[in-house]
């Protein structure tokens, strides 16, 4: 086929419809008039569009009419019954079904398996403000529970509900010090600063803070106490566990330590300053032998059991 | 007394359902056909039906003035339709029988030339089915055009606006699809089982 062919037949469609400008109209028709080739291609095309004649076209069902405006009136209706947040704008309404999506991916899912009522749901959304409950509660949970677990909550709760013994003992401490000549004077020994008694070991973030430490390592409740022990007691083997179960204990014993030369009644009082359960002496059996094995083994001298007890029960 | 095109659009947007009613009286035929020879089957119409009349009624005010209103519409029904198609072809969803709904167009249309004679009627029912089919059978952007173009005789702009593409790709397609046809027709175009009916000119 010459190219002059195959570009006149590019234009044939467009000469049925009588599209084209009168250069190109010319153009063809002279074309058409010297070439039996494309002559039959047009007349090819041409006979197909009048073939297009006896095309059936698609007829709706009786009643089709009527049966479709009640549907749509339907539709209509229920789209004006919904309630305001639904309706509005169209780029509200947008908003929403963009909601409606990410809310209902499975129902979009099913949409194959459960076509006219996953159609209806879809489009009505009846149950959004269903999910949308859901989706704040859930929301809510999570967004509680991220904030219990973090730091600064765990620091406010136990401030301010679940005060541990760790943090309440420096405060007992303050405020029943009764004897501070015997505080004073242990710091002194002991070359600790002055005024922060006991705090050291028992509260280790909050003399850290005060001392201006680095930090020392922390494991709460378990090393003050044997910490405390460390050095100025000599803690027998297996009872450095009393210390870390009941450090009231261990700080009572350091404060009772011989190098200070405590007398009785110091011991006691000190026994009293420092336990953050000076209770539990009395109730629990197995706390109460316990710390009077420990206190029995940090050699105090001139002090028996029965004074012991009788001093704690003050 | 029939309101006019522009008093219907000025009622809608108002609100009034009874302009929407007369909107669906006057391009509710054109609307299924439309549908159905975009999609192929009554179900899949009468859902492009839905969604395009809803759109209309709840849409309006987005209705420029710039384009006839009858243009505007026709936007949405083939939209709607080949959005449509679009999603069955892409979950590979077959949608009713093509041939049943050729079937049901024919018994529609029934027998109701009565001059012709009945072998006549036999071959003119043969063509019908012939081209009917041809047409369906023609990939959905070709026979848009095909449609928009041979049936609903919208110009080149107009449908270049419809489906929002340039008239050069209206004019190519149109082009393919005529093509396309004349190979499908062959035997009717070529002249061995010509119609005694007169073409169209």
């Amino acid at each position: 086929m010459k190219s002059k062919c195959r570009s006149i037949q590019e234009y044939l469609s467009d000469y049925i419809d009588r599209g084209l400008s009168d250069r190109q109209n010319v153009m063809v028709k002279n074309h058409l008039r010297r070439c039996s080739t494309c002559r039959g291609e047009f007349e090819s095309l041409r006979r197909t569009t009048g073939l297009l004649n006896y095309y059936v076209e698609p007829e709706p069902p009786k009643g089709y009419h009527g049966r479709f405006w009640r549907e749509l009136q339907f539709t209509i209706e229920q789209t004006e019954s919904q309630p305001m947040w639904w309706t509005g704008t169209a780029l509200w309404r947008s908003v929403c079904r963009t909601g409606q999506g990410l809310f209902y991916p499975a129902a979009y899912f099913c949409r194959s398996l459960l076509d006219t009522p996953c159609q209806w749901l879809l489009r009505w959304g009846r149950m959004v403000p269903i999910y949308s409950f859901i989706f704040m509660i859930m929301s809510g949970i999570f967004v509680v529970r991220q904030f219990m677990e973090s730091p600064e909550a765990n620091r406010r709760m136990g401030a301010s509900q679940f005060r541990s013994p760790l943090e309440e003992y420096p405060i007992r401490l303050m405020h029943a010090q009764e004897n501070r000549e015997l505080v004073t004077k242990r710091e002194k020994v002991l070359g600790l600063p002055q005024g922060l008694s006991g705090q050291e070991h028992h509260a280790p973030q909050k003399v850290n803070h005060q001392l201006g430490m680095a930090e020392l390592p922390n494991q709460g409740w378990r090393n003050y106490g044997r910490s405390a022990l460390d050095g100025t007691i000599e803690t027998p083997r297996g009872h450095t566990d009393d210390g870390d179960m009941f450090p009231e204990l261990a700080a009572s014993a350091q404060l009772a330590a011989p190098n200070l030369a405590l007398t009785t009644r110091e011991f006691s009082g000190a026994v009293a300053i420092n336990s953050p359960f000076p209770d539990k002496f009395e109730r629990e059996g197995r706390q109460s032998n316990s710390s009077l094995l420990v206190l029995k083994h940090v050699a105090v001298r001139d002090l028996s059991l029965t004074e012991v007890y009788d001093s704690v029960k003050l | 007394m029939e309101r006019t095109e522009a008093l219907l659009v000025a009622d809608l947007l108002e609100g009034d359902t009874t302009a929407l009613a007369s909107i669906v009286e006057k391009y509710g035929k054109m609307a299924y056909r439309l549908a159905v020879q975009i999609t192929k089957n009554h179900e899949d119409a009468n859902d492009v039906m839905q969604e395009t009349f809803l759109k209309v009624y709840e849409s309006i005010d987005s209705f420029r003035k710039e384009s006839a209103f009858e243009t505007w519409l026709y936007r949405i029904i083939v939209n709607e339709a080949l959005n449509l198609v679009k999603r069955r072809e892409r979950h590979h969803e077959s949608s009713l029988s093509d041939e049943s709904e050729i079937v049901h167009r024919f018994n529609l249309q029934g027998n109701n030339d009565y001059r012709e004679s009945p072998h006549a009627d036999v071959e003119k029912k043969e063509l019908q089915r012939w081209v009917t089919q041809a047409v369906d059978s023609l990939p959905t952007k070709h026979r848009t055009v095909v449609i928009l173009h041979e049936f609903e005789g919208l110009t080149h702009p107009q449908i270049a606006t419809i489906l929002n593409c340039s008239e050069g790709t209206v004019r190519s397609r149109l082009h393919y699809a005529r093509r396309k046809l004349r190979d499908l027709l062959r035997p009717y175009v070529d002249g061995v089982n010509r119609p005694r009916e007169k073409e169209r000119d």
